[in-house]
């Protein structure tokens, strides 16, 4: 049965509600209380018919009413379409966080952490669904349910009264006011926790890094490891991390810390002053198998070729200086070919007690630096000439390393904004923003639908809410 | 069968009885008025039956015009 058939039907039933109620007037029984009936059923009758002549108008007024209060149903299917969005983004990216903490030796107490967290981001997830499916039902069937609720109003002796009311006031009520949901969530505004940066697409991993030359796998130095990525939006690199170096030894391996682990990034190593870059350049994540419990992450630099005590390093200016060396702790011996315009230098601090001795006829040049706490001297044996030179350096050393500041830049926790310690507050606040705040929106409604389908049939509906004590 | 059709078939019955019900409401109330009795409250209660019934073939009247304009305006509109 159609809408107009439908409303043809509860014209007919109103007028035969009419007579009904006239029949009973007519009726020789002088009973009081059967002959109340009739007045009532033919006021009843006017009512019912008003609604059947009003329905085109009801829809009309609704609609207007909405649009004068700025709802709009294409805003609010994006509203909660950006809100599941936000959530499958931070779905995936704990998700990701949960697969790279199996790494980790304490990856059972964040699974403790996260697996609450995740399961909320699922209600998160189920409510905005339901409220979207709602949406979907009072957008697509109020006049359904307007037709039904007059049908059933016009019902004779005032069987379907209640029900119809009440799908009258929650067809106008939810149609007009429904989609004003974002306007009102948004009259509320709370702070957001971070999640700004696109942690899906960089993902994350938690390796050890180690700093080696060509010659050692690990070089016993301090310095700072700073990690770049390229970002092709903005055509820029962006720091995405800084950690301490203690003895050639980065510690990414912490739930805040991390690197990304599905994009390439470019890392550099800093030590007395210098920046390396090291190879692999870029790193590719997707070459290590980080899930499978490879934690190492081995980085070399092409240019620094030796590390002694107390945070010494000897390093060539570029890859075509050529040298025959031995380095070990303390010592170094080194056969060196200049060619033109290269240079070799040996940066030692001034903790550090040491003997060099050199021979050959490349020109010298010598020096102060300082670098973070730490300053000292510098020898740089260089060619200016056109022909490749030889020179020969034997080096001692003795000292103790001395311990660097760092302003340490975390890439899960300052990068991405994402701190996993308060990731509770932050899904707690997505959840009363997207559940609660709603949730108290339609029950605000569905008390204005009460109330309004007392006004259209004069009585409460069935059960009370039990509000007065 | 047409629900709209059994409802309008339905209405003309009511209407039709409602007429006969207001002669024979009208026609006991004066017997029950013009009675050789001594009771009070039977010819109250007739004149009551006659105010009824009067007011009963009113409300029909009325009705019947109302919702025939009604019917007419509706079509007129619709057409």
């Amino acid at each position: 049965m159609n809408i107009p058939d439908m409303l043809e039907l509860a014209y007919f039933l109103s007028i035969l509600t009419y007579y009904i109620g006239v029949m009973i007037l007519a009726l020789p029984i002088p009973i009081y209380g059967l002959k109340r009936w009739s007045y009532t059923l033919m006021k009843d009758s006017i009512l019912s018919m008003g609604l059947v002549l009003l329905y085109t108008a009801l829809i009309q007024y609704s609609e207007q009413i909405s649009s004068m209060i700025g709802a709009d149903w294409d805003s609010y299917y994006q509203w909660l379409d950006s809100m599941i969005m936000i959530l499958d983004r931070q779905r995936t990216i704990l998700l990701i966080i949960y697969g790279a903490l199996k790494t980790l030796s304490m990856s059972y107490v964040l699974g403790d952490l996260l697996g609450p967290i995740l399961r909320m981001i699922s209600y998160n997830l189920i409510g905005v669904y339901t409220y979207k499916l709602f949406g979907f039902f009072v957008q697509n069937y109020s006049t359904i349910l307007l037709v039904l609720g007059i049908f059933l109003i016009s019902i004779p002796f005032r069987i379907g009264r209640s029900a119809g009311a009440w799908m009258i006031a929650f067809s106008l009520v939810m149609y007009t006011a429904l989609p004003a949901m974002p306007l009102f969530v948004s009259s509320f505004p709370l702070p957001e926790g971070g999640w700004n940066r696109n942690g899906e697409v960089l993902g994350i991993a938690y390796p050890q890094v180690r700093v080696g030359t060509y010659h050692t796998k690990q070089v016993m130095l301090n310095g700072i490891l700073e990690a770049y990525y390229y970002n092709s939006t903005s055509n820029s690199y962006e720091l995405i991390s800084r950690y301490k170096v203690i003895n050639g030894v980065a510690d990414a391996a912490k739930p805040d810390r991390g690197l990304p682990g599905l994009t390439d990034f470019l890392t550099y190593f800093i030590v007395d002053g210098i920046v390396f870059s090291l190879d692999p350049f870029p790193v590719s994540p997707n070459n290590y198998e980080f899930e499978n419990g490879t934690l190492d992450l081995q980085l070399i630099s092409q240019n620094l070729l030796c590390a002694l005590q107390g945070n010494t390093i000897v390093y060539r200016g570029n890859t075509n200086v050529l040298y025959n060396m031995s380095c070990s702790v303390n010592t170094l011996q080194l056969q060196l070919e200049l060619t033109p315009q290269s240079y070799i230098e040996i940066r030692i601090p001034s903790t550090v007690d040491y003997q060099i001795d050199y021979s050959g006829n490349a020109q010298v040049e010598s020096g102060e630096w300082s670098w973070n706490t730490l300053e000292g001297i510098y020898i740089r044996f260089y060619n200016n000439g056109n022909f490749t030179v030889q020179e020969q350096i034997s080096l001692s050393t003795t000292g103790n390393s001395q311990s660097i500041s760092v302003d340490e830049y975390y890439y899960l926790r300052d990068y991405l904004g994402l701190d996993l310690y308060s990731l509770h507050y932050v899904i707690t606040n997505i959840f009363f923003r997207l559940v609660l705040l709603p949730l108290l929106y339609i029950l605000i409604l569905t008390l204005i639908v009460s109330n309004v389908a007392y006004l259209i049939a004069g009585r409460y509906l069935g059960y009370r809410l039990p509000t007065r004590l | 069968m047409d629900p709209v059709q059994f409802v309008q078939d339905l209405t003309n019955r009511v209407t039709a009885l409602a007429w006969a019900l207001f002669i024979l409401t009208w026609s006991i109330g004066w017997t029950l008025r013009g009675a050789p009795i001594p009771f009070l409250r039977i010819r109250r209660t007739g004149e009551s039956l006659v105010e009824d019934s009067v007011w009963a073939a009113f409300w029909l009247a009325m009705g019947t015009t109302v919702f025939t304009i009604i019917t007419y305006v509706v079509d007129m509109v619709t057409s």
